[in-house]
Formats: C-alpha cells, structure tokens, sequence
C-alpha cells in the first residue's frame, strides 16, 4: 500500500475508533465537528495519536484552521514532510 | 449578590426549616414516601418540567435555588430532588418523542414517578465510552441487557435513562420503566455521606420497552448535555450544605469561649471563616453562571470550584468546632462527609480538570473581555483577575509549543492548567454578580482565587520533576501491592 494510502487509512481507522463509528462513514469531505462530532478532546486524541504512531511533533496551533478529513490528512502528511521528531521538540 | 433568592426559595426554606431533620431521615434510613408525597405538593419534582406537561416550567437557576434551600437542612433529601430535576428527568424533557413525554412527563413533575439516571458501569466510570450495557432492536420493541452500578435514587424511581450501546458501535439513551419485567434493584450501598440517599445497582435482565422508548441515539454527547444539567444542581447542592457549615460555625465561634475570650474574637478564626465565606460566594457565583449558561464548561467549573469548596467550607467548619467537631449529634460531622462524593460523581474533577484544559488548548485563542461591569471599589480585584487570564492565555501558549499534541497524555499538566483556569473563571463570576454591598467577601474571594491560581501555574513547571519522583516512589507500591486490611471480607475475597 502506498505510503498515502497507508496514512490516510491509518487515520481513518483512528478518526472510526475515537468516533466509535464505522470506517466507511469517515470520507475525505467530511467535516470533522459537524459530520465526525469531533470535539476538542477527540481531535487532540487523533493528533496525539498520529504523533505517536510517526514520532513527528504536531503543533495544536497549527491544526487549528482543520474543518475536513481530507484537510487533517494534508496536514499530517505536511508534518511528517518538515519531520521535526516528537522527542526532539522543546 | 441575591441569584438564588426565588419564591421557590423561599417557600422551601419555610418548608426545610419546619419539616426537615437530617439526623432523622438518616435514622429512618432511606427518605421516606411521606417526605417525598408533602415535597410533590409543593411542586418541587416539576419545577424544571414545562407547564403543559404539569410542571412549572421554570429554569435551571430556580431549579438550583430549590436544590441550595433543602441542601442546607439535608442533603440526602437535597441529592434525591437535585437527581430527579437534572439527570432523571432532562434527558426525558429535551429528547423524548411528543406521545413518550406525554406517558410521563405529568407522573415525573407530580412526584408520582421519580426520575434516576444511570450511566456508570462497575467497568466504565468517567470513560463511558465503555459502557457495555446493550439496547438492540426486536421488531417494535427494543431489548436492554446489562448493568449499572452506583445509581442515585435506584429504590426511589419510577424510570432510569439509561446509556446503553446502540448497535455495534454507537451510544442511546433510553428510558426504562423501573416496573418492567427483568429490572432488578440490587442491595443499597453503604455509604460514606448521604445515607438516606438511594444508591444501589440495576440489572436489566432482557427489559422490552417501545422502540419510541429511545430517547436519543446520540447517547454520548445527549448524556454529556444531561450531566451539564446534573452538575449545576449538583454544584447547587454544594453551595446549601457549606452554607449550613457557615452558619453552624458563625453560631459556635460567637459563643464559645477560651483563653478569655469567644472564638471569634481570634484573628486566626475571623481569617478562617472569612475564607469561608469567599469561598461560599465564589461557589454561588460560579453556580449561577452555570445555570445561567445552562450547560457547557461553565457546568464543570461550578462542579469542581463547588464540590472543592464545600470540601474545604465544611472541613474548616469541622476544625472550628474541635471536638465538638467530630460528635455525629452537632451536625457538622455529617456536612463533611455528605458533601465527599461530590468530588467524585458526575465526572470526578481529576478528569474533568483535563477535560477544561483540553478544550482550551484546543481552541484559537480569543482577547478576553469582561461581560459584566465590575463594582466600582472591586475594580482593582478585576485587574488581579485580568492579570491571571493574561498567565494562563502566556502558559496555555507556552504548554502548547512544548508538547503539541502530545499533551493529551500529561495530565499533571492539565490538571494545573485546569486548577488555573477554574480559578479564573471563578473569579470572573464572582465579579460579575459582585455588588457594592457584598464587596468585602467578593473581594476576598477574588484575591483567594488570583492567589490560588497564580500557586496552579507556578506548578507547572515543577511537573516533571515532580512526574519522575513519583514514578521511582510507585514502581514498586504498585507493582506488589499490599493487601488491604480495610475492606470487608466479602470484598477481600
């Protein structure tokens, strides 16, 4: 599976399970308050999640402007590119 | 500051101080039917539900009020209406279908039937996302097999909400007739405070209720909005029980006499129960911005600022009388340890702290501003509150930058956060229902608080330290506990 596709499904896996809704419900459009009911807690646990999972540190303020699956998975994809690792932040 | 000075108020503290006796409920053992049928006269069990539905319609504040009045003369009679007005009759109130709240609505707001509200599972305290409780479909019907433990007016009710599974993944609340075929109320708990209370545990044994019964399939934020409810009354609750401890010390400290001179003529008792009365201010004022906002984190920063104050008003009280203080008979005794649970139920503040703080950092920040005009000669107070939003807005930022996302994870540092935040928000409350008359204790109360969190941002920096020293010190405790000698030998087994 492309390294993409592997990120993408990883975090749609993650969004279902935080969510304790099916997989096929989380789509690239979709919002992730509105749609998702991803509230403050829930968007925290998906980025603290990812920043485990790829050891890259994940800047809140920076995740705040977020409103779609599809704008989180950019995201994500744009830290791991920069790749500050996790335990190097100060 | 006169927010919870309602006619229904005051009916009920005619009410509480001719006909309430805690030592007696207490005595008696759970609160009797004739209590509960003279308290259904008085319309206490409709005062939230609308008018249409025989209720009288009137808010969460008046709700509050009702609950601070019966508070003061007995919490156990306090906790059974405060349940019954939030958490056992909101959920009905704001989700039922039209022909659901017409079945029972008029029973709920005529005390015929009380409500309960049951979420926690012996498995599933403040994570409810692990409620295992299971509702499923069967033709009309729906089918709810599980159980709750540690439900508030288990004995007492006419129906439980109930936060069940939904599917294979989703959450309902759905209304159980407490007569229904396969609802088992265990054994009472035995408990630390509120005795005459009912607190036991429901088993629901393949319960068959009417589709419609699903209140909301939305179970885990509708159960949040619901607990909104219930922690405002709770909080209210609170304010009543540390008003009683206030007025009992107020009364012994003026009498009693040592050293040539009645107690309260020391400097070190007058700083005591001066504390004790900002803190009473600052637990009112939070819980009229609660009621005010009707839900949201107003409702946690009442619960947490409140139970901690009671805590604390009543522990004060405790010392004040000495060994008075510990005599079952006075009254304080039983205060202390009725107003101990409410640290814990309705989300314990542990988590309800990190629960404050990740919302805060999770959001853009916004300049803050203050909404209501501040008593002119509390207006250097307001400035030692601005001052403390500022620190929290610099740490916040600061707490941010540090650990990203990965804060979610530290929860000392949340936890100082949210004992900053609380105070703020406190503090802010407390100036805006502030008045010239009540100034002296307002401004007290909101130098305690810029005191108090000023000390919660100061910690944070002593957290890792502190993180790393206590986890040398558990490694071992927790690794090979030893056994308990303190429970009972049922639970040692």
């Amino acid at each position: 599976m492309p390294a993409e596709q592997s990120l993408r499904a990883r975090m749609r896996k993650l969004v279902a399970e935080i969510r304790e809704i099916d997989d096929a419900l989380v789509q690239p459009t979709s919002r992730l308050r509105e749609d998702l009911g991803m509230d403050s807690l829930g968007s925290l646990e998906l980025l603290s999640s990812i920043s485990e999972q790829m050891n890259v540190h994940v800047d809140i303020e920076d995740a705040m402007g977020l409103v779609t699956f599809e704008d989180a998975c950019a995201f994500v994809e744009r830290c791991i590119r920069d790749q500050k690792p996790a335990n190097e932040a100060v | 500051m006169k927010p919870f000075d309602t006619p229904i108020a005051r009916e009920l503290r005619r009410f509480a101080d001719k006909r309430l006796d805690a030592a007696a409920t207490e005595a008696g053992g759970l609160v009797d039917r004739a209590l509960v049928t003279e308290l259904a006269n008085l319309g206490v069990f409709g005062i939230t539900i609308p008018e249409d539905a025989g209720g009288l319609g009137l808010s969460l504040g008046d709700a509050c009020a009702a609950v601070i009045e019966l508070s003061r003369a007995d919490r156990s009679v306090a906790t059974m209406v405060g349940l019954h007005l939030g958490l056992g009759t909101r959920a009905i109130t704001a989700f039922a279908a039209p022909e659901v709240a017409a079945e029972w609505l008029p029973r709920l707001a005529s005390g015929e039937a009380i409500g309960a509200f049951s979420a926690t599972e012996t498995c599933a305290g403040s994570d409810l996302t692990m409620v295992r409780t299971q509702a499923r479909e069967e033709g009309k019907e729906v089918v709810v097999d599980g159980e709750k433990a540690y439900v508030t007016n288990a004995r007492f009710a006419g129906c439980f909400t109930v936060l069940t599974r939904w599917g294979t993944r989703a959450n309902a609340l759905v209304l159980v007739p407490a007569n229904a075929p396969g609802v088992e109320v265990g054994r009472e708990e035995h408990k630390l405070g509120i005795h005459a209370s009912s607190t036991a545990t429901i088993t629901f044994n393949g319960v068959r209720v009417p589709r419609s019964y699903v209140l909301t399939e939305q179970g885990l934020e509708s159960a949040h909005r619901v607990l909104a409810w219930g922690r405002t009354l709770m909080s209210a609750g609170c304010v009543g029980t540390a008003q009683a401890a206030l007025d009992a010390t107020a009364v012994h400290v003026a009498g009693r006499k040592q050293f040539g001179r009645t107690l309260g003529e020391m400097p070190s008792v007058r700083m005591a129960v001066a504390r004790m009365a900002a803190v009473l201010f600052g637990m009112r004022a939070t819980v009229a911005a609660a009621a005010e906002a009707s839900g949201g984190d107003e409702s946690i920063v009442a619960k947490i600022y409140a139970s901690e104050g009671a805590f604390e008003v009543c522990d004060t009280a405790v010392q004040l009388h000495g060994a008075l203080g510990v005599i079952e008979d006075v009254g304080v005794a039983r205060l202390l340890r009725d107003c101990r649970v409410t640290r814990i139920f309705e989300g314990a503040n542990d988590v309800l702290l990190s629960r404050l703080s990740i919302a805060r950092l999770a959001v853009r920040p916004v300049a803050t501003t203050r909404d209501a005009k501040v008593t002119p000669s509390l207006a250097a107070k307001a400035l030692a509150a601005d001052e403390l939003a500022r620190s929290i807005d610099g740490a916040i930022a600061e707490v941010r930058a540090k650990f990203g996302a990965a804060v979610i994870h530290r929860q000392p540092i949340l936890a100082c956060l949210g004992r900053a935040m609380v105070a703020q928000r406190a503090a802010d409350s407390v100036l805006a229902v502030a008045t010239e008359d009540d100034a002296h204790v307002a401004g007290l109360a909101v130098s305690l608080l810029a005191r108090q969190g000023a000390l919660a941002l100061a910690a944070l920096g002593e957290q890792d330290a502190l993180e790393r020293e206590s986890d040398r010190v558990c490694r071992d405790l927790i690794a090979s506990p030893v056994r308990p000698a303190t429970a009972s030998k049922e639970l040692r087994a």
